[in-house]
């Protein structure tokens, strides 16, 4: 028996439920998001007011401001005119933006006005609330995605800020950087270099910062601090360059004479510098050469042991052409490596034979004449 | 004994006094006169001037077209041909011979069938001035012939190229005088000396040609055809080649003509490195196309510049010891 009442009633609430969730609510209403606000004194105040027909048939709706502050200019605007009325179909709406201009010299404080909409069967009424003179201050903030980079002094290293504006005004965002002498700093935002830019209230944007650093800076960490100003905020974040050294060797000769001479047998010393132009020590140095075949090249010393960034150290090249080698000019490849990359420079060596051979066309010339000599004193005179 | 023959020697024929060389100047100069006067010359220096004018027109045309930057842009007015003339230095080979020999080849059996001998002889002058003027005076027509067409080739290189010629173009141009001059003067100590040896001018002439016709003509195939025969190629081998070109290069050295061509060649081209021939393992890591120093140039033509002068003294003592020896009062 029990069980036989159960379940009738467990019917009527699986029929209440729906009833329930949307309550058939019958006339007009005007509402809009915050009706109650904080404005800065002085500036007129726009609201969006909702006019909404709930089941009513078509109809024309007047809006209208009653209880509004003295002095107070109080306007409908909608579709870029001055309003006074709205047409609200069945369950339709319509949206109007109430203009509210504080009279000149308004006190701050707290001012209700009363929004009446009236129809032809039903009225409605909202309440709002503007509240002048304690507006947020301006406040802007800037953080970086990844702060701290690493890289050769050769790489540009390259930031991605968010700038944010949490204040309630548009803000012109003036950027600038603080980095250790000779590196240069660039802002770019889409891909333009800028040095400032606008910020919509509320919004973010995208900044990157590109730090070109001069090609000889010594390994070490080095900050630079962004900074982002407007509108009497500001906002600071500090970035972190960590250069990575690494030697760079490079081949030369003093005074940058890549040229030599020697005679065809004869060994002749060449002056070769080795420069570390990195920006870490080079360690471990040796040289070595590509030679035509049948020259001898040797090297004194014949490793270097550790080159500091931006010294050299001078190595003589003794070269020995070929005894065969032809008259004219070579080229002889040097080669310094280290542990870390190598470099190598052509050397052109101009071979020239000895003239040994030249005093054998004068003999042969001086013996002719002697056979004229011979034979005027054999047969002169006659 | 030797003192003694001297002696008997010095008895028999009465002993002269005085330098051999009393009146040479004379000499030089009068032969110098009737050489540059003379109608044979004055045809040969025209051809010459012509030929020299219109090479070198030919040569300036087709550097102004071809070459554009070039350190020894004067050098190869010298030795640039344009179809169809040869290059000036090509003419010159056969052109200066031909001069040469026209200046030698009658200059002692000239003399004696004009009949002139005795009477030049019997004014106070040795033979030995007479043989050494003529020679001289012909060394030096050929000498002013030579620098005037030098002269002609740098002056029209200034004026179409517009450029001046660097110090070591001069010195190559000059050295390149020289070697012509060397090379003009074994012609005609050639010539004089058939010109001692035959008493027909006639004969002289046709003989210095015929020498020249086969050292010009026929010696390079000589020379091509003993080295094959002495050094076959039978295996194809590179060292029997290279024996074979060996072999080849020196028989045609013997030839007056190659000698010439290959101090040219060295003197005229910078960027050539050697005369003979180069295995390629010698090349390796050379730096192909670029001058030498005139210094290296000279040297590796230095045996082919000095032979050629050894060559003209040895020509004027043979033609000096037969003219001294011949019965002059025939």
């Amino acid at each position: 028996m029990r069980r036989v009442w159960l379940i009738p009633l467990l019917a009527a609430l699986a029929l209440l439920s729906p009833v329930q969730a949307a309550p058939a609510f019958r006339g007009l209403a005007v509402y809009t998001q915050y009706p109650a606000q904080t404005v800065r004194a002085g500036e007129p105040v726009s609201i969006t007011l909702n006019v909404r027909n709930f089941g009513l048939p078509p109809q024309v709706v007047q809006l209208r401001v009653v209880d509004a502050p003295r002095g107070w200019r109080v306007r409908f605007l909608a579709g870029g005119r001055v309003v006074q009325a709205v047409s609200v179909i069945p369950d339709g709406e319509a949206t109007v933006t109430l203009r509210l201009e504080p009279p000149r010299g308004v006190r701050s404080g707290t001012y209700r006005f009363q929004v009446v909409a009236t129809g032809q069967n039903g009225t409605a009424a909202l309440p709002l609330q503007i509240t002048l003179g304690q507006v947020l201050p301006p406040r802007l903030s800037l953080e970086a995605e990844l702060p701290t980079l690493r890289g050769p002094a050769t790489s540009s290293f390259r930031y991605r800020l968010t700038l944010r504006n949490d204040s309630d005004q548009d803000l012109l965002v003036q950027l600038d950087a603080q980095a250790p002498r000779r590196f240069q700093v660039n802002f770019s935002l889409l891909g333009q270099q800028v040095t400032s830019l606008p910020v919509q209230a509320g919004q973010s944007r995208e900044v990157e910062v590109e730090v070109n650093l001069p090609q000889d800076t010594p390994a070490g960490t080095y900050p630079i601090t962004v900074r982002a100003a407007g509108g009497g905020a500001s906002a600071s974040v500090r970035l972190v360059a960590e250069v990575t050294g690494r030697p760079e060797l490079r081949v030369t000769a003093p005074e940058g004479r890549l040229s030599g001479r020697a005679y065809a047998g004869g060994t002749e010393p060449l002056r070769v510098l080795v420069r570390n132009e990195g920006s870490a020590p080079a360690r471990n140095v040796s040289l070595s050469a590509s030679p035509p075949s049948g020259w001898e090249v040797t090297f004194e010393p014949e490793r270097i042991d550790e080159i500091p960034p931006r010294q050299e150290r001078e190595v003589t090249a003794r070269i020995r052409p070929s005894p065969r080698a032809v008259a004219g000019d070579y080229m002889v490849t040097i080669t310094a490596s280290g542990n870390e990359g190598s470099a190598s420079a052509d050397f052109r060596i101009t071979v020239l034979t000895r003239t040994l051979w030249g005093i054998v066309g004068v003999i042969l010339i001086a013996a002719a004449l002697v056979v004229v000599g011979q034979a005027v004193s054999r047969y002169g005179r006659r | 004994m030797s003192t003694e023959a001297v002696e008997v020697k010095a008895e028999g024929v009465p002993r002269r006094e005085g330098s051999p060389w009393t009146g040479l100047w004379a000499v030089v100069y009068k032969e110098l006169a009737d050489h540059l006067t003379g109608v044979r010359m004055q045809i040969l220096e025209t051809l010459m001037l012509l030929t020299a004018v219109g090479t070198v027109y030919a040569a300036t045309q087709s550097i102004r077209q071809s070459i554009g930057e070039d350190p020894f842009l004067f050098l190869r007015l010298f030795t640039t041909a344009r179809e169809p003339l040869p290059s000036f230095v090509g003419f010159l080979g056969f052109l200066i011979p031909l001069t040469a020999i026209a200046l030698g080849f009658d200059a002692i059996n000239g003399e004696y069938s004009r009949r002139t001998l005795s009477r030049v002889l019997s004014q106070p002058i040795y033979r030995d001035a007479l043989i050494l003027g003529k020679f001289l005076a012909g060394l030096a027509t050929l000498a002013l012939t030579l620098v005037a067409l030098w002269v002609v080739v740098t002056g029209m290189g200034l004026f179409v190229l517009g450029v001046p010629p660097g110090g070591e173009e001069v010195a190559r141009g000059l050295l390149f005088l020289g070697a012509t001059l060397a090379y003009a003067g074994i012609w005609m100590g050639l010539a004089m000396l058939f010109s001692a040896v035959f008493r027909q001018p006639a004969t002289s002439a046709m003989t210095a040609i015929a020498v020249w016709l086969l050292f010009a003509v026929f010696w390079d195939m000589l020379a091509a055809l003993v080295s094959q025969a002495v050094r076959p190629t039978q295996y194809g081998g590179v060292e029997e080649e290279l024996a074979q070109a060996r072999l080849h290069l020196l028989l045609a050295r013997f030839s007056p003509n190659t000698l010439y061509a290959e101090t040219v060649i060295a003197l005229l081209n910078p960027a050539v490195r050697s005369l003979g021939p180069v295995l390629i393992t010698q090349l390796e890591g050379a730096v192909l196309g670029t001058p030498l120093p005139l210094s290296q140039s000279l040297l590796i033509a230095w045996p082919q510049f000095t032979a050629p002068v050894a060559v003209v003294i040895l020509l004027f003592a043979a033609t000096y010891v037969l003219f001294q020896r011949q019965e002059v009062r025939a």
